[in-house]
């Protein structure tokens, strides 16, 4: 076919993108479909005998048949989706009049390369290999792939192979960056629970011996910094029960990564991330920052009807009083925030998220990082009590003064000190001031003394107007005036 | 020797499952050819539509086919559960025409 015989001009994305909704509508009923008939091969359990063992080696293939054929859907749907964006650029260049020969050359290569490229996705999603439904067991995405990549094979990963890795695989499912929400809250509810049981029995066999080498010694220390992370995360998600807490991170390794969203962080329309900052590793950080995501979320759902998220990102080795005055673990946190980010894109369903990072004392320092690592930019900052974010200017980290707002109460005596670069407070840094004025219930010696952290207080004009840049009203925060 | 750990009305819950899944399973194979021409007419004169008539055909095939099979399950299920009462109701006449006791 010559590239003259397109119609390109009347290529419609839209009308793709609805071919594309329904088909995932048809492989969404077939995965229920396929969850039902599960359920009722698991009802005829007890049925035994010659015909009972004919009967349900039937219905079982039957079963992953139903599932192969929700992969073999999903897959179609899926390999139109991904070249949703080029047919759109492809029509778009058909309908301008070319400026030169080579512009309509190019245009036409376009058309021909999304137009081959869909046409081989869909062929490859019912080839004979797909087909035959005697898919090997899965294997894990390569540990270098993307959160995009690692999105899109699960997209197209029929359910039993799905349901085969949660019960089986449940804590590398868990650390894939990419995956849905909720997949990766029932992974690591799982591993969590698995985790516990072994631990609280090793730390129980440990404490039957004496401890004569230091090797023992160590082996106890592990397990005992290991399980108080894992009982600071079952404790707090224990508190939030009944409501939708999602265990987005569990990692009981080294210094310990957690991070809770709250609220639905693949479809709300606002996402933020709090991110803490000294002391408050996976540790001992997770109760208080999954409680000041708690009142964020509560104060940004009072100050707009559109959906939000906050996730609790306690995803870094924060620093002790030793590591404070050195940028390292801000740097290291900035890599994992960047790739977090990455990954609620990745994952998102439907538009993108408006996404604000909310980081407060070193965790600006670590927000401020993540920004310059620019693998995937917030559209709002949120900088309260900072050190510092490694830079002298707010336009370096890739955004304007309107979009990266600075909180510093007239007490704290962090918020000056610019350690970390410039003092994100000084007017020359180019941010918004925010005022952040204390609760009226706080008590005055508290806001002396506890200056530094009281940034999320419910009923404080501070978290009123984090909340009024979360849900995307940065034009309505309360500014504060200052010369310096 | 066949061991019978079945109540007979569990076979024919699960024969009627089988035969609702079968309705689903046939409702999708209906819509595919739909939902696949939406994308085809999205793109006139390209390889895609091609492709996506083709597909259709493909899937709705397999899909009908998958359909008929759980049809054939459901059908056999509800045979066995009925076959399974009657051998029960002739065992219990049996006994009792002998005039076993049976506990």
């Amino acid at each position: 076919m010559t590239t003259g015989a397109y119609q390109v001009e009347q290529w419609d994305a839209w009308s793709c993108g609805n071919g594309v909704t329904r088909l995932f509508g048809l492989a969404d009923d077939l995965d229920r479909a396929y969850q039902r008939l599960a359920t009722t091969t698991a009802g005829l359990d007890d049925w035994r005998g010659q015909a009972a063992e004919r009967a349900l080696a039937r219905i079982r293939a039957a079963t992953l048949r139903v599932s192969g054929l929700a992969g073999l859907v999903r897959r179609a749907a899926d390999a139109v989706r991904s070249a949703l964006p080029g047919v759109a650029d492809a029509a778009r260049l058909a309908i301008a009049p070319p400026q030169s020969p080579t512009e309509a050359a190019d245009a036409a290569a376009l058309a021909a390369s999304v137009d081959a490229r869909i046409a081989t996705g869909l062929a490859t999603a019912t080839s004979a290999h797909a087909w035959a439904g005697t898919e090997p067991l899965p294997t894990l995405p390569a540990a270098n792939s993307s959160p995009a990549e690692v999105a899109h094979w699960w997209i197209v990963l029929p359910p039993h192979l799905r349901r085969w890795l949660m019960v089986r695989r449940p804590g590398a499912l868990g650390r894939l960056a990419g995956l849905p929400a909720d997949v990766r809250d029932e992974a690591n509810r799982r591993q969590l629970a698995s985790l516990l049981a072994t631990l609280r029995t090793e730390r129980d066999r440990l404490a039957g011996t004496l401890p004569t080498i230091p090797l023992q010694l160590s082996r106890g220390a592990l397990v005992r910094s290991m399980l108080t992370i894992a009982e600071g995360v079952e404790r707090t998600l224990a508190t939030r029960a009944g409501r939708a807490a999602r265990l987005l991170t569990l990692d009981l390794a080294g210094a310990g990564r957690v991070a809770i969203g709250l609220g639905d962080v693949d479809r709300a329309q606002n996402v933020a991330v709090v991110v803490p900052g000294m002391g408050e590793d996976a540790g001992h950080g997770v109760p208080d920052t999954v409680a000041r995501a708690a009142d964020l979320l509560a104060e940004a759902r009072g100050q707009s009807a559109q959906s939000t998220a906050v996730v609790a990102w306690i995803g870094y080795a924060a620093p002790g009083w030793q590591q404070v005055p050195f940028p390292t673990r801000a740097r290291a946190g900035g890599k994992l925030l960047a790739v977090d980010l990455a990954a609620l894109a990745a994952a998102r369903i439907g538009e993108p998220a408006h996404v604000t990072l909310v980081g407060h004392s070193y965790g600006s320092t670590v927000v401020g990082a993540a920004m310059q690592d620019g693998a995937r930019r917030a559209d709002d900052l949120v900088l309260l009590g900072s050190p510092g974010v490694l830079t002298d200017r707010v336009d370096q980290l890739g955004l304007s003064g309107r979009h990266a707002y600075v909180g510093e109460a007239a007490l704290d005596p962090i918020a000056d000190t610019g350690v970390f670069g410039a003092d994100p407070g000084d007017r020359g840094f180019g941010a918004t001031r925010i005022r952040v004025d204390a609760a009226p219930a706080r008590p005055w010696p508290d806001r002396v003394l506890a200056a530094h952290s009281q940034y999320f207080d419910p009923g404080s004009e501070s978290l009123r107007n984090i909340a009024r840049v979360v849900v995307g009203r940065g034009s309505d925060v309360t500014r504060l005036r200052t010369t310096s | 020797m066949p061991e019978l750990y079945v109540e007979p009305h569990i076979l024919a819950d699960a024969g009627r499952s089988l035969a609702a899944e079968r309705s689903v399973l046939s409702d999708v194979a209906d819509a595919v050819p739909a939902a696949l021409g939406v994308i085809a007419s999205a793109m006139p004169r390209s390889r895609t539509a091609q492709v996506a008539g083709e597909t259709a055909t493909a899937l709705t095939a397999a899909v009908r086919a998958a359909a008929t099979d759980l049809d054939q399950l459901a059908r056999a299920l509800t045979t066995a559960a009925r076959d399974y009462r009657v051998v029960e109701q002739v065992a219990a006449a049996g006994i009792e025409r002998d005039g076993r006791v049976a506990v």
